[in-house]
């Protein structure tokens, strides 16, 4: 029984199958073992005796009992199993016949309909999904499952047809009429609405949600931002609400003057700023919400508004500030705390971020109930907090802290083997299997993997840079300092030192003299065991420092690219991670096998803004036509290690050469790589992003600084795209080469065209925090 | 549109996301992944249409009660996303499930005196009533 256990841990299905089968003929009489069997089947996908062995069981079932839960769960696991196995005939006749017992109605009525939509019953499917909407008329799959049974799916480009919206305007306008609650009916016909009716309906659609002060509208609404007309028939109505309303207390001129309370105009000119952040007008946006502030000034959403609005501009600490305020016009609420203390870490203020968060935790807690409550969102942002100060082996005790959590949320599975067989939930517990298989493709995980391996290969790259994290001020560059002001560093790190020394005394201290008291109270029983379990909880935290002092970096970074290559190999991010380890470690199939998986993924990637990433895209066969800056960089430095790489196996050289001649995005044979690089530039010059990397690529084959600047600043340069964090970019590349005039001159560009963002702001204004 | 639908185990994480993000009684995976491998149809998430989790509802049934009934362990929906209705919806949803899968005969649930706007929610607009005050 234990090695059943064990093998069903690990997914060794035939196994676990085999051990079950002999359970089973050793102790016939239990119920649970006829199920254990059952399931073995079940995941070793013999789908045939899994249900002979179900229908076994059930026969020797007194007819006359009344049908428990128990029970009807095992009626519809034998459905699934009859849906899976592909006899869709069969598992619709068996929800038939177990409809009057099986207790988990929606579940049939689901199955049912779409199994008769799949096989073109569409008149039942649609009666099916009415009355699936009758229980639950926000439920999405509902909705879209009764919309595809009536025909009334858009085509590849999310067009409707004039008879669609005809029929889906009359469908959803009855629905409004009779669920007066029903959110969906009412927003989604703005989706496929347009022209004029679209207008009377967006105004219609806003105005009560408006008056009502919903914070969510803007986000409502911009999943139909990626429609030009949509947006600015929005634009021109929320402009003239915001006019209307600060005049004349109105909406619109056709309206009664002072018809809306007050309040209603700060939530119009929360859209219109909300509007404009997301489209980038940042002056508008924050000159607005200015406005609302004064009006309003306890409307904390305003606050959170301008925050972000900081933070888009790169000036974490003034966004830092702002939320800091807005939580404490309302300290009961921790959604504001967290949000304040990820805005903390992004500013870099780790003990204030510290100190906050510990405002919501019990007053005998310590940060480390955070790790036992497996507080993830946590952990990676302090993780960030602490790589982007150079505190290698803090940053990797947060990271490796998720990873953690993700295996004993993986270990966890032990003990429900036998609970759910007890308990009869098959279905549930089979999702449960299954979902180890991706557990780790969460976005928590990915985040954590993908950074233990960004600190590795910092680490690796530069050697001289300790992993101890204990200082405030991170890893200053002491040979630029003057010796005065090297002098003061180490004083200042010394009297920090001598600081948090004299604090940690003093809490163990108090800590003692609290448990001292305790004891005393409670007797030292129940005193220990919070001692043990104290430190059994600090135990289990991963020790950073260690990893980071680890003698071999690249090897500890390439488990995590092996768990991502398992879990997230859909993901870019994966690939280029891959790259990063394996060209460092000098293996070229393994780096060229990542990158090809990277340009594939890239090829058949519908371009798009960032910005835009929510909005669902129906073109499914669209490619790139301009190259990934990224990717570019890894061909060039792979081909320069291809061709210069000393202690290359041939083999592996031959084998890469015949690889790379296949791929499109590599130098023609023995092309040049500084022309290949310059005509990369040529085509892409309009650009920032990509100047950048043509830039970065010439520095790595050996230009010198001039030359290699002069990809990026030439007389074209006031009409190349660019985005705030390509601009960073450019001008953090400038800034470390021996240019301090042209690196100046960029400074000064950007700094015309994004004022708040310090990254740009004159030397002389700029504070060390 | 948020879509309110019947939690699937990958939630989980997001659940416990959202519960870290907005009340401080917290729990460990396993006690998520008890509930949803108890009672699988009493777990209800809210869906903005980008994916994320925004709310959610965590209930079980007090097995062996008599009379039968359920209880509302966690219940919680982001600051962003208030004023849309999502937590009546979300326990009205739970409450059904709870009598057209379980039989219950009735709902209980625990909440701070001291939260108003929980404390209305449940009273005047889902009808609960006032049952014991438990000391903290």
């Amino acid at each position: 029984k234990d090695l059943s256990l064990l093998q069903v841990q690990r997914g060794l299905y035939d196994g676990f199958q085999e051990s079950r089968r002999q359970i089973l003929l050793l102790k016939s009489d239990q119920k649970i073992n006829w199920i254990g069997y059952a399931v073995g089947n079940h995941m070793a996908k013999d789908y045939q005796k899994c249900l002979h062995i179900l229908d076994t069981f059930i026969k020797t079932l007194d007819k006359d009992k009344v049908w428990d839960y128990q029970d009807s769960e095992m009626f519809l696991y034998r459905n699934q199993i009859l849906e899976e196995s592909g006899d869709l005939m069969g598992a619709l006749k068996d929800l038939d016949e177990i409809e009057n017992d099986a207790r988990d109605k929606q579940h049939i009525w689901f199955r049912r309909a779409t199994i008769q939509a799949g096989m073109g019953d569409l008149a039942s499917a649609e009666a099916g999904f009415r009355k699936l909407l009758e229980v639950n008329n926000e439920n999405h799959a509902y909705h879209k499952g009764l919309q595809q049974a009536m025909g009334l799916v858009p085509d590849s480009e999310g067009k409707y047809t004039e008879m669609q919206i005809k029929t889906l305007s009359e469908l959803y306008d009855g629905f409004k009429a009779k669920w007066k609650y029903c959110t969906y009916a009412k927003r989604f016909p703005l989706t496929f609405t347009h022209g004029d009716d679209f207008k009377a309906r967006v105004d219609a659609y806003m105005r009560p949600k408006l008056r009502k002060g919903v914070p969510s509208l803007f986000r409502d609404l911009k999943a139909l931002y990626g429609d030009k007309f949509k947006v600015s028939v929005i634009e021109e109505f929320v402009k003239a609400y915001y006019a209307n309303l600060k005049s004349k207390r109105r909406f619109s001129e056709k309206d009664e003057p002072d018809s809306e309370t007050p309040n209603v105009f700060v939530w119009v000119l929360y859209y219109l700023a909300s509007h404009y952040e997301f489209l980038g007008q940042y002056e508008e946006a924050l000159k607005l919400l200015d406005e609302g502030i004064a009006h309003t000034p306890t409307a904390i959403d305003l606050y959170v508004l301008k925050a972000r609005a900081y933070k888009h501009l790169r000036d974490y600490q003034t966004a830092y500030e702002i939320l800091n305020f807005a939580r404490e016009l309302d300290l009961a609420d921790r959604y504001l705390n967290t949000k304040c203390v990820r805005y903390a870490f992004r500013a870099g203020k780790v003990q204030d971020a510290e100190r906050i968060v510990k405002l919501f935790l019990r007053e005998t807690d310590t940060l480390d109930s955070l790790f036992e409550m497996q507080a993830m969102w946590y952990e990676v942002s302090a993780g960030l907090c602490h790589f982007k100060q150079g505190n290698f082996g803090q940053a990797l005790t947060k990271f490796y802290s998720v990873e953690k959590h993700f295996e004993d949320i993986s270990e966890d599975q032990f003990d429900f083997h036998t609970w759910c067989l007890r308990k009869s939930t098959l279905r549930a517990y089979v999702d449960m299997l299954k979902y180890q298989e991706v557990l780790r493709g969460h976005r928590f995980f990915k985040k954590a993997a993908n950074n233990i391996i960004k600190v590795y290969t910092t680490i690796f790259d530069k050697p001289q840079k300790t992993a101890d994290g204990s200082g405030e001020d991170g890893d200053v560059d002491m040979e630029k300092l003057t010796p005065k002001e090297r002098r003061a560093l180490k004083k200042r790190q010394k009297r920090l030192a001598a600081k948090a020394k004299k604090k940690q005394e003093a809490e163990e201290a108090k800590k003692k003299a609290a448990k001292d008291a305790e004891d005393a109270q409670k007797g030292t029983a129940s005193a220990q065991s919070e001692a043990a379990k104290a430190s059994t909880l600090k135990e289990s935290i991963p020790d950073g420092k260690k990893y980071a002092e680890s003698p071999d970096p690249l090897g500890q970074a390439t488990k995590m690219v092996k768990e991502l290559q398992l879990y997230a190999a859909k993901d870019i991010d994966t690939h280029i991670a891959a790259f990063e380890v394996y060209i460092r470690k000098k293996r070229c199939l393994l780096s060229l096998q990542a990158l090809k998986k990277a340009l594939k993924i890239y090829a058949t990637t519908p371009p798009r803004d960032k910005k835009y990433k929510h909005i669902p895209t129906h073109t499914t066969t669209s490619s790139n036509k301009t190259p990934n800056p990224t990717l570019h960089c890894h061909i060039v430095l792979l081909s320069k290690t291809l061709r210069e790489e000393k202690e290359l196996d041939p083999l592996v050289v031959k084998i890469c050469a015949l690889e790379t001649k296949a791929i499109s995005e590599f130098p023609v044979g023995s092309k040049s790589l500084t022309e290949f690089n310059d005509e990369f530039l040529k085509a892409n010059s309009s650009s920032l992003k990509h100047r950048v990397a043509a830039a970065r690529c010439r520095k790595l084959l050996g230009a010198d600084d001039d030359k290699a600047a002069a990809a990026i600043v030439d007389d074209k340069l006031a009409d190349v795209a660019a985005d705030l964090d390509s601009c960073v970019e450019a001008y953090e590349f400038l800034k470390g080469l021996k240019l301090p005039d042209k690196a100046e001159s960029l400074r000064s560009i950007f700094h015309k065209k994004y004022p708040i963002t310090p990254d740009f702001k004159p030397p002389a204004s700029k504070k060390d925090s | 549109m948020v879509n309110i639908r019947k939690a699937t185990i990958d939630d989980l994480l997001e659940m416990q996301n959202c519960n870290l993000f907005c009340l401080p009684e917290n729990y460990q995976m396993k006690y998520y992944l008890y509930h949803i491998l108890s009672w699988p149809q009493l777990l209800y998430v809210a869906e903005d249409y980008n994916k994320k989790i925004v709310g959610y509802v965590l209930a079980k049934m007090e097995d062996n009660s008599k009379p039968l009934h359920g209880h509302i362990t966690s219940l919680a929906v982001l600051r962003s996303h208030r004023k849309l209705g999502l937590a009546t919806k979300l326990m009205r949803t739970a409450q059904s499930e709870m009598e057209t899968v379980f039989r219950a005969e009735y709902v209980s649930l625990h909440v701070r005196k001291s939260n108003t706007a929980a404390y209305h929610l449940y009273t005047k607009t889902l009808g609960y009533e006032q049952h014991d005050i438990e000391a903290k």
